[in-house]
């Protein structure tokens, strides 16, 4: 790589972790088209498209945030459209399971590593976003009360009208029904844990 | 399956309520239990999920994707002005082209160019000159100067019954024109046509210069065109022949 592409890359990945609007809109300008033309191309339509270009920026982002991020080996707009491919791979395995991406150059999974957690993190709320509508009325309402409304377990209590401990209980059963829905999703099982 | 106590702790973890002693504690046995990490990221995504979603850096991208839509759709909304004026700059030429076309045909064309003159023969009129008083009037200058008169009081029917019932031997070349002109003027062009043929001597200009508009009220441009090209230049009605060429 040279140096004109590793300053460049320096520059944008910079620029991001500054949360620097220009460097973002160029990254919009230059990289959005290409993802639009890439994901049409293998057979999606412009809003997965749209879908992919927002996870893999977002994706990027946190984790230059987290742990920093290295290109050593392509330009950033390439970089970004390996992750774009990588996660319209995963959505069109999840729209049609028999479908084969096709990734001519080969690079699908090359430099995914660094991203592939941040992508998963996106993913994985995703997943648990769309099977929290799923839940009980109950259910939705108890846990928005834990979590949305940060209220403590003495609180929710009291708003049941039932003892803490089966508030407590309550909970747990709540949460253990999400998340197996969550595991029932094909989808998920492409997430993998580091270990 | 994670016990009931762990998802307790989960939840102070994440809720950053743990004291150090705790937090070391449940660190260690995060490091060693898959399915307490697992529980931890699923809870992690709850929380995102319900509290945080979309993020703050997503709610960014959310706001340039929409205003870069919107200089899209402002770059595509000028295509389309561009285009549209385009594709009425066209309609509009094709219009002018076509309506010329249509001003250009034999029928438009002797509209445009048939001009019924003021009177037929103003030089015979008593009133005008004093001349036609102070000598003695033929009989066809009689003929003349009644047909004019009706002529010019808008008595066409009559000034041309006048000339028509004129016995055949006594017609001038110029009561035969004036015949045919009027013929002409009630739009009876094969006529005018029949009747200009049997002239052997009068103006040539006016004769093929009326002839020619016959030719053209008839639907006949190539018959118009060999006559106006014959009319001579001193004649009154050269220079609108040409022109009257130009438009054939």
């Amino acid at each position: 790589m040279n140096n004109k592409i590793r300053a460049e890359n320096e520059h944008i990945l910079e620029g991001l972790r500054r949360g620097d609007l220009r460097v973002i809109e160029k990254v919009f300008s230059t990289c959005k088209p290409a993802v639009i033309q890439m994901v049409v191309r293998q057979g999606g339509n412009e809003a997965d498209a749209e879908d992919v270009f927002m996870d893999a920026f977002e994706a990027i982002y946190n984790r230059l945030q987290s742990n920093g991020l290295t290109l050593d080996r392509a330009s950033f707009k390439t970089y970004f459209i390996q992750v774009c491919l990588f996660q319209w791979s995963k959505k069109i395995r999840k729209k049609n399971r028999v479908h084969q991406v096709t990734n001519p150059a080969g690079e699908v999974q090359t430099g995914m590593e660094e991203v592939h957690e941040a992508l998963a993190d996106l993913d994985r709320k995703k997943i648990v976003a769309e099977k929290f509508q799923l839940l009980s009325e109950g259910c939705r309402q108890l846990l928005d009360w834990f979590i949305s409304e940060d209220k403590n377990i003495s609180e929710v209590a009291l708003l049941l009208g039932i003892s803490e401990g089966s508030t407590r209980k309550r909970k747990y059963e709540c949460k253990e029904k999400l998340f197996r829905l969550v595991k029932e999703d094909p989808m998920y099982q492409e997430l993998k844990f580091p270990g | 399956m994670i016990e009931e106590e762990w998802d307790e702790a989960v939840d102070r973890f994440l809720r950053g309520q743990m004291d150090p002693e705790e937090s070391a504690r449940f660190a260690d046995r995060l490091k060693n239990d898959p399915s307490l990490q697992e529980y931890l990221r699923l809870n992690q995504a709850l929380h995102q999920a319900l509290r945080n979603s979309p993020s703050p850096f997503r709610q960014t991208l959310e706001r340039i994707n929409v205003s870069s839509d919107l200089r899209v759709a402002s770059k595509r909304g000028w295509i389309l002005v561009v285009v549209t004026a385009i594709a009425l700059s066209i309609f509009a030429f094709l219009g002018i082209y076509l309506n010329r076309k249509k001003n250009s045909g034999p029928e438009a064309l002797y509209l445009a160019y048939m001009k019924a003159p003021a009177s037929l023969s103003p030089d015979l009129a008593p009133d005008r000159t004093g001349e036609a008083q102070s000598r003695s009037i033929s009989f066809q200058d009689s003929v003349l100067m009644e047909t004019d008169r009706l002529y010019i009081n808008g008595q066409i029917d009559q000034a041309l019954q006048l000339l028509q019932s004129t016995q055949e031997d006594l017609l001038s070349d110029r009561m035969l024109f004036q015949t045919g002109l009027l013929l002409l003027i009630k739009n009876q062009a094969g006529e005018t046509l029949r009747v200009f043929e049997k002239i052997n001597a009068y103006s040539p200009g006016e004769i093929l210069w009326y002839g020619a508009l016959a030719h053209l009220k008839q639907g006949e441009p190539s018959a118009a065109r060999s006559k106006l090209e014959l009319i001579p230049a001193e004649s009154r009605w050269y220079s609108q022949s040409r022109e009257l060429l130009s438009r054939l």
